[in-house]
């Protein structure tokens, strides 16, 4: 089977297509019972908009399908997920088996759904102006950038922050003014509003005689077009932030307000309506509510380490503090996007709800004058081929599925919106479950969820050959054009019975189920205390080897199948990713690359977990090479993409080369093509990826080589050394992919001998 | 050379007086048009009042040049009825019964005390009379009420059958200890010059004459004991020159001679305390205070004394070849450190620096000091934050732009204090939310909205906050755009709010200031509404009782109380401009704001800005130019033997037990305080007799001492010394009573008790009273002349006054009751909150004039007023004063139809003109061609208002700057009609001279708007104002009420003497 088909089809991918009709066989089989679904993908395939509203089955509110019976006789249509009967609407009355509408040919559609557009999308822009007068500058000139570059008609607003908060006036102002709020006061939401007078401040009289109410917010949010001189004099005058900071202090920040007040301006104004907060952040707050690290630069920033042994005084009320933050910004459906530039961490490990549950991005670079964060930030304001930005906005997200299974939870950029129904799992819950709706309070074409569902059906239930399960997503969001749509993604998939696990085997995406274990793990160690995620994942797999390897007298005889080949491969290196080993990262990056994971398609995500290495040499044309250290040569260039950065890795000889310039005599040109070929591909995988990559050269033996090793199998390392003379190594105590696979088979067997 | 170099003058320059020239009566003098003076039958006014003149120099020989005559003492009948006024019992029947004037002077050989001679003796004992006095029907002309007739009269005739008498006392600067009493007299046909009845004692007594020299008051007077009578009063002009002691410009006590210990203190009953102005400015041809710079020599401070920590003066006395000094104040013996010592003369024990180290020369001596010991942390320039009101009530009332515009002005006139050395200001504007203005970088002003005023801060730094007086020009300009100040119809965004948050926009100001200290000016145009300090309108309209205003008295809220102590601990000042057309806004909480700072608080009702901006400006440009000291300390020492009691006046806090913040002090800064015994004085304290010194070294010593940093950021110590001799005589308490000081602490204390609303203001006033009383009492009883004076008022020469001030203040705002049931003389909880803060923190002089206002004819000038004063030998013409014309008693029975009067109470000016008033005089002094009076002032100065006049943008600068003024002035006079020139000559002089006096308001007789009636009648406090019960009594119905209680007291005396005899006789 086709996984990727069925993904150019429906934005779906199961970790297995066809399941085990019982709750027990279904536990059996170890991997999740779970689909990717990215539900604004970019279906090629798809009919266009449909510019009417769906019918729904009047029992279970599944909309029309094409698993839908029709009687055009009896004018009635038959539910499948309820078996409800539903009467043809008059619209459908044409309606037969060689005429019918599209949404019962295609099993993904889209809607426009007739109703009155939607403002145009909202941007409160946050900026923290406790950062040096260069880099504020160059925030500026990207804020100035990114206003260039959307519809004009867009709304913007700009809060900056420092010791306090600045929320600047755009509209019926001669002069710069802003409210300026305290840093380190928890202001509720109404207070803010109160405070800032966002309510309905008075009426204006227009032309014949009718008064217009004059939102006070107005005064802080106008359409580019009508305040783009404004936005622009005010940007030219916002200096850096006038308190004065000690010696050995850090700036005064009061993050916390300044998003919490951004949020408030939206919340007042334009709660129910696409909107994003985008915040530029410089350093880590270091002000209640939301402080993170004290004033004092001798306090450094809480590691992990800190986190677990409880040495992070300000760790707990932080992140309560952005968590009240982000259920506002829910409440309201609107967004916060941080773009972190400071070489130190900034808090974004508990700011993570704010971002992860809105559907948000985060986007880290050491500084503003990055490209990291300059070319980040200039694609996340780019348009589309229409002139609309790539985005959706205020989505939901609900899942209808069959009687047989229920849902378990979703893991993603989501939040749940608590609507309970008789499809929602009493028993297990795997990421935000206990509801059959998400909000999406942004969505765009990448955005990604894992939906784990449960098996329900007792062991002792009858089973018919050839049933199917049905599952149905119906997305609804606010286009960024103002339109309303809904995107209805439905599947069915064969049943199984239990006992017949080839069938199950050979239907498993093993790339979609490790993307799918991988979240799930995250979330696990995540939201799940003193858990041990290694020891699950070495269990689990151990289970799924055991239910589906083949196994002989010797540890060679061991095998799996083809579709199953990469797992353990995945799962190694899973185990050994910056996700799950927080060792050497910092509590901020954890956040940065968990977000990611959550939020990508299964193949970045599987690009996170599993980077891919292309080897360039002079004697064959480029090709996958094992990541492996032993994939390291003298004479090919290695290029290495990890989603989060690419790499350049040039051999010793090469580099050599390079560097005596041998390049640039055009007696070697081949050479000089061998060199550029890297880079360009590097470009081209940089170009179309958001957040933009951080892109690096290395030499072999050079410093910046660690980033390279960092990802290898450590099949060469010190600890065998003196087999391999002259190549390259890596310092590690890790274990390399063949003990792991070792130890692997060992365990599996032994677990099927015990069972 | 000519006094009067400007030829406009033309023919009507008057001779200048000659010394020995004796005053004529009016009619043969006249130089006006207005004849009615001439016509003596209708006036009742007492003629002499314009023809006062410098005594005869045979009649003040001896005496120096201090005594403005009160009468003429050797002259006839007529000059002598001349000097009394006219009220007063009269009996048209009887006017040969006029004594002829007793010996009035003294020979100076002759010893006090001795002369009992009295001015004649009654005809008319009380109760004969049967005609009751009715003031209103026939002020003249009828017998007058007989004393005590209606009161008590009917029950102990026998007991006060005699007439009371009026001490009609000598000369100030020789008192003279004899009561001189006249009997009250019928007076002579109205009007007639030449005969009256004795005058009652008004401030008219001691007023120099018109446009005599100045009097030049030596402090030390020829090395002998320093000052043996009072000094001249502080209403007067004079000249003070420091030889030794602090000239009064500085320092004033109550008693001039004082009481050895505590016990004679009790009986002497007059409060023994002093008023400090320490940073009064120098009047022309004054010295200014002496630096004496310490930090160019080593950098070490002043020399002290090691134990009580006295400073230097004059009394230090140096023994041993200046080895060893005495300290004056605590007796130690010292040795003379080595930066300090100097050899002394052998002849004189002075030391032979005297001529160079001013401090042991001079009264007062400014140090500038470089000694770490005298920093708390290092000086700052002056930094000022000024609150403008830019809510509806500031707005729609233009009071925001005034205000805007005077900072403005003060900023383009380079006259912020300390501009020249990095002085800085900041403005805070505020609505309901508060409004910051960043004026850093190139461009235009950022304003930053602050609208959590329940919990206020600055939300930006202090380098954008705080503008060099060039940058904040712009600022202001910001402002005046942002909320179109010139014209708020155009104003952006819908009508201003109504919210005023005037407590949150001090809390930021005193954030801003938390680390530096500074000055905080703050306007507001009504109640605070919102945030921090918000007050509820818990007042307004009538109130009902006493109890009920004596809460309202108090602050609702203790937060302007506590915000001003805690700024006056951070070292910040804040002066209030209340401005509003609000019938309520609670200036008894607000007030309490500058109270606890040590600033100043100012409240103008009915706030209009068509008439009102000129008075907001002046007190704005005065409160921010009159700025001299920051971060100031003050302390006060004495001999051994007082110590000091209650501090009063306006400064912050005492922080330990004889130390005061004084955050902020200005050339206004007033503070008071009492002396108290803890023993026997002690002078003269070891070391032999020196012969030069011994005037100072004999005398008690009393010490202040502020510890400041200047305009420019220099830190100083500023020290008065004077050196009052000590008396175990009672007389001599009397004969130095200082009536200013008397008057103002008895002010500021019954003030003090009103505001804090410990008491009802009943209370109040009878103590005042009863002080009053007592004070009286006890001169009649110790300091008495023959019995057979005996129950006859007899008032001590040097408090001749006190009886009428204290009238006076009892009718002020301050203390007047609410009338029950009538319109008429209500007084507002805010407007009596707000006098009684201008009673608290007031200067002697504005005290003595807010108890008796100066009231001057206009009608008819005096020959010299108008003009400046003659000159003293040897002091350029430049510097002299305008002569003001001698003031008239405060009684309607002077006014008439043909005549204009100009009425100073130090709040307000007010012009009164009679309905026939010469229409030349009205078309001199008005313009009305535009349909508006204004006065034609300095450059065409608008200054009056009328109900639809808009004015112009007045010239400032030059008006209201000390330091110009007199140019200017000399400058904007010409080509005016000369009656015009010399009334706007008086009327710039004397707004010139009030910081508190902004406006001339003009009430014609008559006048629709009830001008008249609210603005001047009340100001006429000799007469009996029904309206005001109990304190409605006449002058001369005080008198007696004064004098029932003092013959009350003496009563009780004796009856308990009796009684106590009798018991007595039982023990035999």
């Amino acid at each position: 089977m086709n996984f990727s088909e069925l993904e150019e089809r429906d934005g779906l991918r199961w970790s297995a297509l066809i399941w085990p009709w019982s709750r027990l066989e279904a536990t059996r089989s170890v991997i999740p019972f779970a689909a990717m679904y990215t539900p604004l993908k970019n279906l090629q395939n798809m009919p266009p908009l449909l510019r009417y509203e769906p019918v729904n089955c009047k029992t279970c509110t599944t909309l029309l399908n094409p698993y839908c019976r029709i009687d055009p006789n009896q004018k009635i249509w038959m539910c499948p997920f309820c078996s409800g009967r539903n009467p043809i609407p008059p619209q459908y009355s044409e309606i037969a088996q060689n005429n019918l509408p599209a949404e019962q040919i295609f099993t993904t559609v889209e809607y426009m759904l007739p109703r009155p557009m939607a403002p145009p999308p909202a941007f409160v822009f946050v900026l923290d102006t406790c950062v040096s007068d260069a880099e504020l500058r160059v925030a500026k000139e990207s804020l100035m950038k990114a206003i260039s570059l959307v519809p004009p008609e867009t709304i913007v607003a700009l809060v900056s922050f420092g010791k306090n908060v600045n929320v600047h006036v755009l509209g019926f102002t001669d002069s710069v003014k802003s409210y300026v709020l305290r840093g380190d006061k928890d202001y509720t939401s109404q207070n803010i509003k109160d405070l800032l007078n966002l309510g309905i401040i008075g009426s204006q009289a227009v032309q014949g005689g009718q008064s217009v109410a004059v939102q006070g917010a107005t005064r802080f949010l106008q359409p580019i077009s009508e305040c783009e001189f404004m936005f622009t004099s005010v940007l030219e005058d916002l200096d850096k932030d006038p308190w004065p900071v000690k010696q050995n202090q850090r700036p005064k920040r009061c993050n916390y307000t300044a998003l919490s007040v951004a949020v408030a301006l939206l919340e007042s104004s334009y709660q129910g309506y696409g909107a994003r907060v985008v915040a530029l952040l410089g350093g880590p707050p270091t002000q209640d509510p939301g402080k993170v690290v004290k004033l004092e630069l001798g306090d450094t920033l809480r590691s992990h380490a800190d986190i677990e042994r409880d040495y992070a005084p300000f760790y707990r009320k932080a992140v309560k503090a952005f968590d009240t933050i982000a259920t506002r910004a829910v409440n309201a459906g609107h967004t916060i996007d941080v773009f972190s530039c400071s070489l130190d961490q900034v808090g974004l490990y508990e700011m993570r709800s704010c971002v992860d549950r809105t559907g948000g991005y985060f986007v880290t670079s050491e500084a503003f004058s990055h490209p990291m964060f300059k070319k980040s930030f200039e694609m996340f304001f780019k348009s589309n081929a229409e002139g609309k930005l790539n985005m959706g906005f205020q989505g939901s997200m609900e899942i209808h599925c069959s009687r047989e299974i229920k849902i378990a939870g979703v893991i993603g950029p989501v939040a749940s919106m608590n609507k309970s129904g008789n499809n929602v799992s009493q028993e297990v819950e795997y990421g935000i479950g206990g509801t059959n709706t998400w909000r999406l309070c942004s969505l765009d074409p990448s955005t990604t969820l894992s939906a784990y569902f449960e098996v329900v059906n007792q062991h002792s239930s009858a089973f018919r050959e050839g049933q199917y399960r049905y599952v149905q997503f119906v997305t609804k969001y606010q286009h960024a054009d103002g339109t309303y749509r809904c995107r209805v993604s439905t599947n069915a998939g064969l049943w199984t019975e239990g006992s017949n696990i080839n069938q199950v085997r050979s239907s498993i995406d093993q790339e979609a189920a490790a993307v799918l274990v991988a979240r799930l793990s995250v979330w696990k160690t995540e939201n799940e205390e003193a858990f041990d995620i290694l020891r699950w994942l070495d269990r689990k797999l151990i289970h799924m080897c055991s239910r589906f390897a083949t196994f002989g007298e010797t540890k060679e005889a061991f095998s799996l199948p083809v579709n199953l080949s990469l797992y353990p491969q995945f799962m190694f290196n899973l185990r050994r990713s910056q996700f799950l080993q927080v060792f050497n990262y910092s509590p901020d990056e954890t956040a940065y690359y968990r977000s990611y994971l959550n939020r990508e398609n299964t193949e970045n995500a599987l690009l996170m977990i599993q980077p891919t290495l292309i080897s360039y040499n002079m004697s064959s044309p480029p090709a996958p090479a094992l990541l492996d250290v032993s994939s390291i040569k003298p004479d090919s260039i290695l290029l290495l993409d990890t989603f989060f950065y690419v790499i350049v890795f040039c051999g010793e000889r090469i580099a050599q080369w390079r560097k005596a310039g041998y390049h640039e005599d055009p007696q070697y040109a081949a050479l000089k093509a061998l060199l550029e070929a890297p880079k360009d591909d590097a470009a081209s995988i940089i170009e179309e990826r958001f957040p933009y990559s951080r892109y690096i050269e290395a030499d072999e033996k050079g410093s910046q080589a660690r980033f390279l090793l960092a990802k290898l199998n450590p099949s060469i390392s010190y600890n065998n050394e003196e087999q391999v003379g002259q190549q390259s190594l890596i310092y590690t105590d890790d274990a390399s992919l063949q003990v792991f696979m070792d130890a692997l088979k060992e365990q599996a067997q032994q677990s099927v001998q015990n069972s | 050379m000519s006094r009067y170099p400007d030829p406009n003058y033309g023919g009507s320059i008057p001779n200048p007086p000659q010394q020995g020239s004796i005053g004529t009566p009016y009619g043969q003098n006249a130089v006006g048009p207005d004849m009615t003076m001439a016509q003596p039958p209708m006036q009742p006014q007492g003629t002499s009042l314009l023809h006062q003149r410098p005594l005869p120099p045979e009649a003040s020989a001896g005496l120096q040049q201090q005594q403005p005559p009160m009468y003429q003492p050797q002259a006839d009948v007529n000059s002598i009825a001349s000097g009394m006024s006219n009220i007063g019992l009269q009996d048209s029947s009887a006017p040969q019964n006029y004594p002829a004037p007793a010996q009035p002077y003294p020979a100076p050989e002759q010893p006090y005390g001795a002369s009992t001679q009295p001015y004649g003796a009654s005809t008319q004992p009380y109760g004969t009379s049967t005609q009751p006095y009715d003031a209103s029907t026939q002020p003249y002309g009828a017998p007058a009420q007989p004393y005590g007739a209606s009161d008590y009269g009917g029950q102990r005739p026998a007991a006060y059958g005699a007439p009371a008498t009026y001490q009609q006392g000598q000369a100030p600067g020789m008192p003279s200890l004899e009561p001189q009493m006249y009997p009250q007299q019928p007076q002579e046909p109205l009007g007639s010059p030449a005969v009256g009845e004795p005058a009652l004692p008004r401030p008219t007594a001691i007023e120099p004459a018109c446009g005599s020299k100045r009097e030049i008051y030596n402090s030390v007077a020829d090395g002998s004991a320093p000052g043996v009578g009072p000094p001249p009063a502080s209403r007067n002009d004079f000249i003070g020159v420091d030889t030794g002691s602090c000239t009064p410009r500085f320092m004033r006590l109550t008693v001039n001679s004082i009481p050895v210990d505590s016990s004679m203190q009790g009986t002497s009953s007059i409060p023994l305390g002093l008023i400090l102005t320490p940073f009064a400015d120098p009047e022309p041809g004054e010295a200014p205070v002496l630096d004496v710079d310490l930090t160019t020599a080593g950098g070490g401070g002043p020399l002290r004394c090691p134990k009580c920590n006295g400073y230097a003066n004059p009394g230090f006395r140096f023994v041993d070849s200046g080895n060893k000094f005495y300290c004056n104040l605590c007796g130690q013996e010292n040795d003379t450190p080595s930066e300090h010592m100097c050899a002394t003369n052998p002849a004189n024990g002075l030391r032979l620096d005297i001529d160079y180290r001013h401090e042991f020369r001079y009264g007062s001596v400014d140090y500038i000091v470089g000694n770490k010991d005298y920093f708390a942390t290092d000086p700052t320039p002056p930094h000022f934050v000024v609150c403008v009101d830019v809510s509806a009530s500031g707005i729609s009332t233009g009071l925001a732009a005034v205000a805007v515009q005077s900072v403005q002005s003060i900023l383009e006139a380079n006259a912020l204090p300390g501009g020249s050395s990095g002085a800085k200001i900041g403005i805070i504007t505020y609505d309901q939310s508060l409004h910051f203005y960043d004026g850093r970088g190139d461009g235009q002003a950022r304003v930053q909205y602050v609208p959590d005023t329940s919990d206020p801060f600055i939300p930006i730094g202090p380098e954008a906050f705080f503008q060099p007086p060039e940058r904040a020009i712009s600022v202001i300009e910001m402002i005046s755009n942002t909320f179109s100040l010139m014209d708020p119809s155009q104003l952006k965004g819908g009508p201003p709010p109504s919210g005023n948050a005037l407590g949150a926009a001090v809390v930021a100001a005193k954030q801003a200031l938390s680390e530096i200290g500074g000055k905080v000016f703050v306007v507001t145009g009504g109640i605070p509404s919102v945030g921090s300090g918000k007050l509820e309108r818990r007042g307004g309209g009538s109130v009902s009782s006493e109890e009920r205003e004596k809460a309202l008295l108090k602050d609702e809220t203790p937060f302007y109380d506590d915000l001003g102590s805690q700024m006056a601990e951070l070292q910040i000042s804040v002066d209030m401009v209340i401005a509003t057309q609000q019938p309520y806004v609670d200036a008894a909480s607000l007030l309490r704001l500058p109270r606890a700072s040590g600033g100043r608080g100012f409240l103008l009702t009915n706030f209009d800005y068509r008439k009102d901006d000129v008075s907001v400006r002046k007190i704005l440009v005065n409160a921010i130019w009159g700025v001299r000291a920051l971060d100031a300390m003050v302390k006060v020492r004495a001999s051994k033997g007082l110590e000091t009691g209650e501090y009063m006046g306006s400064f912050g806090r005492p922080q330990r037990r004889n130390d005061v913040i004084a955050p902020v002090m200005g050339v206004d800064s007033v503070m008071a305080l009492e002396l108290k015994h803890d023993g026997q004085i002690q002078t003269n304290l070891g070391g032999g007799s020196m012969m030069s010194s011994s005037a100072f070294a004999n005398n008690v010593c009393i010490q202040c001492a502020i510890l400041y940093t200047d305009l420019a950021g220099r830190r100083r110590i500023r020290v008065h010394t004077m050196f009052p001799p000590k008396t175990t005589v009672l007389q001599d308490t009397f004969r130095s009573a200082d009536l200013d000081a008397v008057v103002a602490i008895m002010c500021m204390r019954a003030a003090n008790a009103a505001f804090s609303g410990s008491r009802v203001l009943s209370k109040v006033r009878e103590a005042l009273i009863e002080k009053t009383a007592h004070i009286l009492f006890v001169y009649r009883k110790f300091c008495n002349p023959p019995k057979s004076q005996s129950t006859k008022l007899v008032l001590p020469e040097t408090l001749k006054l006190l009886p009428v001030m204290i009238l006076g203040i009892l009718k002020s705002a301050a203390f007047r009751p609410q009338p029950s049931g009538q319109n008429l003389g209500v007084v507002s909880t805010d407007e009596r909150a707000a006098a009684l803060l201008f009673l608290s923190t007031a200067r002697p002089q504005d005290i003595t004039t807010f108890a008796y206002p100066r009231m001057v004819l206009l009608s008819q000038l005096d020959e010299f007023a108008g003009f400046p004063r003659t000159p003293q030998d040897g002091f350029p013409p430049e510097g002299e004063p305008i002569a003001l014309p001698a003031s008239v008693p405060l009684s309607s029975e002077f006014l008439a139809d043909e005549r204009m009067f100009l009425v100073d109470n130090g709040l307000r000016l007010v012009l009164w003109y009679g309905k026939s008033c010469s229409s030349e005089l009205l078309q001199e002094i008005f313009d009305t061609s535009t349909g508006v009076y204004r006065l034609r002032l300095g450059e065409g100065i608008p200054f009056i208002r009328s109900k639809n006049c808009l004015l112009k943008r007045f010239r400032m600068n030059e008006f209201l700057l000390p330091t110009k003024r007199l140019a200017a002035f000399r400058l904007t006079i010409e080509g005016q009609g000369e009656i015009a020139m010399r009334i706007s000559a008086i009327i710039t002089r004397i707004l010139e001279s009030k910081s508190n006096l902004t406006q001339v308001i003009v009430a014609p007789s008559g006048s629709s708007d009830g001008a008249e009636q609210n603005q001047y009648l009340p100001l006429l406090i000799e007469d009996k104002n029904i309206a005001l019960a109990q304190s409605g009594w006449s002058y001369k119905e005080f008198l007696k009420v004064a004098h029932r209680r003092i013959m009350d007291k003496m009563a009780q005396e004796r009856a308990q003497k009796d009684f106590q005899a009798w018991e007595m006789l039982g023990y035999q």
